[in-house]
């Protein structure tokens, strides 16, 4: 679900919401007063553009902790490649998505998986994001209501914040989504509830900087209400956007058998 | 004794040992014997003399362990053990000293019992039965239980059982050890009837002078060997 | 011989009475043996038929229909078409009790909390209802109401892992017929508790929402069926063969080998009870009729002295035995018979519940009376008491004359 809002926002951050919500500090929003205008403005603004970002996760617990490096690359809404290239363990693997498919390669293996709908509750690469978080690619527009409940300032920026209410038979799981969104384009938090509208888990951007001229949240935490010593973080290390994607990025054998 | 006539029961070297432990018993030494027809012996002896052994000998109850029994014709070292019953069955009637009936078939039919084995049929079996219950004197009490019946009650009841098949011997063991002296007297008299009327032969061991006083012949053994022999009118 | 019976079966009668006491500690040690030995059998037997009956009960039926392929791969590619014709007059006929419809397919169910693995099951109530109790495990809501109920009926377990609970919204998501990925929200609609044997892992939904939901409009994977008469289980599957050759039809046999092989294990349970219980049995009988003999000692002297063979003697204490046995066989008959019949309404074992629930039993046994298998082990068990018999028959005839009578007891 993180993924499928992220990816409403952002949709060249089709695979890794976490990849993507790093592009939205580029998005220049409308500063539009409805809420649907709101998302649907930062959804059109990205719609066609290709990314190419390096990333570094840190999957905390209270008693251990490990840090991966992924380099990311979108293309339009539905296409991406994430590979690792650190640790060592963990380098060479790589999730490409196509449109609804995912395929998984594991270099020890040298073997490409086509994820199974059982697989989808897996957490991906041991985070707190699910495989089902990335490969959704529903959008919130289609599936909410959406409604802006207030505005806040915020060092210099508005901050919308933006109910989002599944539309009924909508099939997802939560009782609602509260977006906030800077009237820059950038996404502050994200935040999930259940059907008693009790919280379950947010996605909050702790840092903002310059990337590439515009203003970027290179950090963002995914954080579970019910394990508060447990979370995810998101570091954006380096990236480019507008960049020239060639076509055989996105292919299986190029999943297998990188050229790059 | 006639000469010409031939022994029911002939006996000739008869010695039988048991075994108490590691030593041999000598219970019979040398025994040489001849019941003729018609005798009413009497067999007498101190305790051990080996009067009972000599019985079982010429009864076929036991074996002996030299010498030979020949009865009414059988050499009975001869016989196995089925054998040695059948012979018991056709040719032999036992009156012992006590418990000689089947306690749980009444007195007609410890009679019958016998003639069953014989495989007599059934038509003829309970009418000598009931015949031989009269000759012992014991009409009316047919249906009793050996339990219900007197000690003396119950010896003519082995009488009559001992004759139902017409045997050629009777051996009696002490056959008025477990009877009051009146009673005892009638046993004798009964027997003593059966030996004149019917030609019965009987051998009783015992050492009951009434008994002795009314026998015709008198054997004396001692150390398991006959000390006497002696033949007296009646 | 039937003279010899003659002579010898009175007095053996006779004997039998002469220790009232022993008679009757044989006869109970016999009777009671038989008895716990018949109804243990019955108890095992319901038991097993109980075991059975709840494994095919809950889904299984008498036996199934898939594609040939479905037991390799049992996703929505092994479809086939929805029962018509022969075949659905063949079901709606005779030798078919109920039958049930069904798409069976791998899916996931997510719910806030948690994503887990669930069997999604389109079914149609009605044919449901006649072949399975999952619907009446109900512990809250309602099953589906019909073939195109938008619910869906899950597990307490299920519904307790994902966090849910009646009347909030899951997600199925499951693999379409074109390979993609199909997802829907449901409702939960009902929940039933207390099949151990399904783990709860089962989902189930309108037949016709499901069909939709996987683009196999008027396809099913599976018809669960329950036959009129077990007895014609064979024969019912020969016929369906014959009118589908193209698809697999197994009898529960096939489906349930566990089940299957229950109902034989439980065989050899009465067997080896049969046998412990003999071996106390005949501890008892062996006792009473080697007392039997020795308090006799002087009696088979006398027997024998009478003209009575050897063989006679044996013959008249085994007869003895066999009587007495052959008496307490029949009280241990009549008792268990008494016992069976007077608890076929049903025994209740609910004070095991938990025990049972893990056996997968119900709460209520049925006794059945099975008079074959009740005259088997009892013939076995008196053959058996008059075969050890033997030895103390052997002994009494074993006497020396001389020996026996002057044994005076």
């Amino acid at each position: 679900m993180l993924g499928n809002t992220l990816i409403t926002l952002d949709r060249r951050a089709v695979l890794g919401g976490m990849v993507g919500v790093a592009l939205l500090a580029s998005s220049g929003i409308a500063q539009a007063a409805d809420a649907k205008s709101l998302l649907r403005a930062a959804y059109d603004n990205w719609r066609s553009d290709a990314s190419q970002t390096t990333v570094k996760m840190t999957i905390h617990r209270p008693s251990w902790e490990r840090k991966m490096t992924m380099i990311s690359y979108t293309r339009g809404e539905d296409d991406a490649l994430v590979r690792f290239i650190a640790p060592a363990k963990d380098a060479g693997n790589a999730t490409l998505k196509l449109g609804k498919n995912t395929w998984l390669f594991n270099p020890k293996l040298n073997q490409v998986v086509k994820l199974p709908a059982s697989l989808m509750a897996q957490p991906w690469m041991g985070s707190d994001f699910s495989y089902s978080d990335l490969a959704r690619s529903e959008d919130i527009l289609k599936h909410y209501n959406l409604t802006v409940t207030g505005t806040k300032s915020s060092g210099g920026h508005k901050v919308h914040v933006i109910q989002a209410v599944p539309k009924r038979g909508a099939p997802v799981v939560w009782g609602k989504q509260v977006v906030k969104v800077r009237d820059d384009g950038i996404m502050m938090e994200l935040a999930f509830y259940d059907q008693d509208m009790a919280l379950v888990r947010t996605m909050s951007t702790d840092r903002i900087r310059k990337v590439a001229g515009r203003d970027f949240p290179v950090v963002m935490t995914m954080k579970t209400t019910a394990a508060p010593n447990e979370w995810t973080r998101m570091e954006t290390i380096d990236a480019k956007f507008d960049v020239d994607l060639p076509n055989y990025l996105f292919t299986k054998s190029n999943l297998t058998n990188p050229r790059d | 004794m006639c000469p010409e006539q031939t022994p029911i029961v002939s006996c000739r070297g008869l010695e039988k040992n048991y075994r108490q432990g590691t030593i041999d018993v000598p219970a019979l030494q040398g025994v040489d014997l001849d019941i003729m027809p018609g005798d009413f012996a009497t067999l007498a002896g101190p305790s051990g003399s080996g009067k009972t052994t000599l019985l079982n000998m010429i009864g076929g109850l036991d074996l002996p362990s030299a010498g030979s029994v020949v009865l009414d014709g059988e050499t009975l070292e001869n016989l196995n053990k089925s054998q040695l019953a059948q012979l018991r069955l056709d040719k032999i009637g036992f009156v012992f000293q006590a418990y000689n009936l089947i306690p749980v078939l009444s007195a007609v039919e410890n009679i019958e019992f016998v003639l069953r084995l014989a495989g007599t049929p059934a038509s003829e079996r309970h009418q000598r039965a009931m015949e031989s219950l009269h000759e012992v004197g014991l009409d009316g009490l047919e249906n009793r239980r050996p339990s219900h019946l007197s000690g003396g009650q119950q010896q003519r009841v082995a009488v009559a059982r001992a004759l139902i098949g017409r045997p050629a011997i009777v051996l009696a063991d002490e056959p008025t050890a477990n009877l009051d002296s009146k009673t005892a007297q009638e046993l004798i008299d009964l027997m003593a009837q059966l030996n004149v009327e019917r030609g019965i032969t009987f051998l009783m061991g015992t050492h009951d002078a009434r008994v002795i006083a009314r026998s015709r012949r008198h054997i004396e053994m001692t150390d398991g060997r006959i000390t006497a022999d002696e033949i007296r009118g009646s | 011989m039937m003279e010899t019976f003659r002579i010898l079966a009175p007095l053996a009668w006779r004997n039998l009475w002469r220790n009232p006491r022993r008679t009757v500690i044989t006869l109970i040690v016999v009777s009671v043996g038989l008895y716990s030995i018949l109804f243990f059998a019955a108890l095992i037997e319901a038991w097993a038929d109980a075991s059975r009956d709840r494994a095919l009960n809950v889904m299984t039926g008498s036996g199934q229909i898939h594609t040939q392929g479905y037991a390799d791969d049992p996703t929505i590619g092994q479809v086939f078409p929805q029962a018509g014709g022969e075949l659905l007059a063949y079901l709606e006929g005779p030798e078919i009790s109920g039958w049930a419809p069904r798409v069976r397919v791998p899916a996931v169910v997510q719910s806030e909390y948690r994503t887990m693995p669930l069997t999604l099951i389109g079914v149609n109530p009605t044919g449901e209802k006649a072949i399975s109790i999952v619907p009446d495990g109900i512990v809250e809501g309602a099953y589906l109401s019909g073939p195109d109920d938008p619910t869906i009926f899950l597990g307490q377990s299920m519904v307790d892992r994902l966090k849910t609970r009646l009347g909030k919204r899951v997600i199925i998501l499951a693999q379409n017929s074109d390979g993609t990925l199909a997802e829907q929200s449901f409702e939960v609609g009902g929940i039933y508790d207390g099949f151990s044997e399904i783990e709860d892992m089962l989902g189930f939904a309108g037949l016709e929402t499901v069909q939709t939901l996987l683009g196999a409009e008027g396809q099913l994977s599976e018809i669960a069926y329950r036959v009129t008469d077990e007895a014609r289980l064979d024969q019912v599957g020969h016929d369906l063969g014959q009118i589908i050759p193209e698809l697999d039809v197994q009898s529960w046999k096939d489906l349930s080998p566990m089940a299957a092989m229950a109902e034989e294990s439980m065989g050899v349970a009465v067997f080896i009870w049969l046998w412990v219980m003999f071996i106390l049995m005949a501890f008892g009988i062996i006792n009473t009729q080697l007392m039997a003999v020795f308090e006799r000692v002087h009696e088979f002297g006398l027997l024998q002295a009478l003209g009575m063979r050897p063989r006679m003697i044996l013959l008249i204490v085994t007869l003895e035995s066999s009587i007495l046995v052959g008496i307490g066989t029949l009280m241990g008959i009549a008792g268990a018979v008494a016992t069976i019949q007077a608890m076929s309404g049903g025994l209740d074992i609910s004070f095991l519940a938990e025990g049972a629930a893990m056996a997968g039993v119900g709460q209520v046994l049925y006794l059945k009376l099975d008079w074959g298998q009740l005259i088997e082990l009892s013939i076995i068990v008196w053959l058996l008491s008059v075969a050890v018999t033997y030895w103390p028959a052997r002994k009494a005839s074993k006497f020396s004359p001389v020996e026996a009578m002057a044994h005076v007891s």
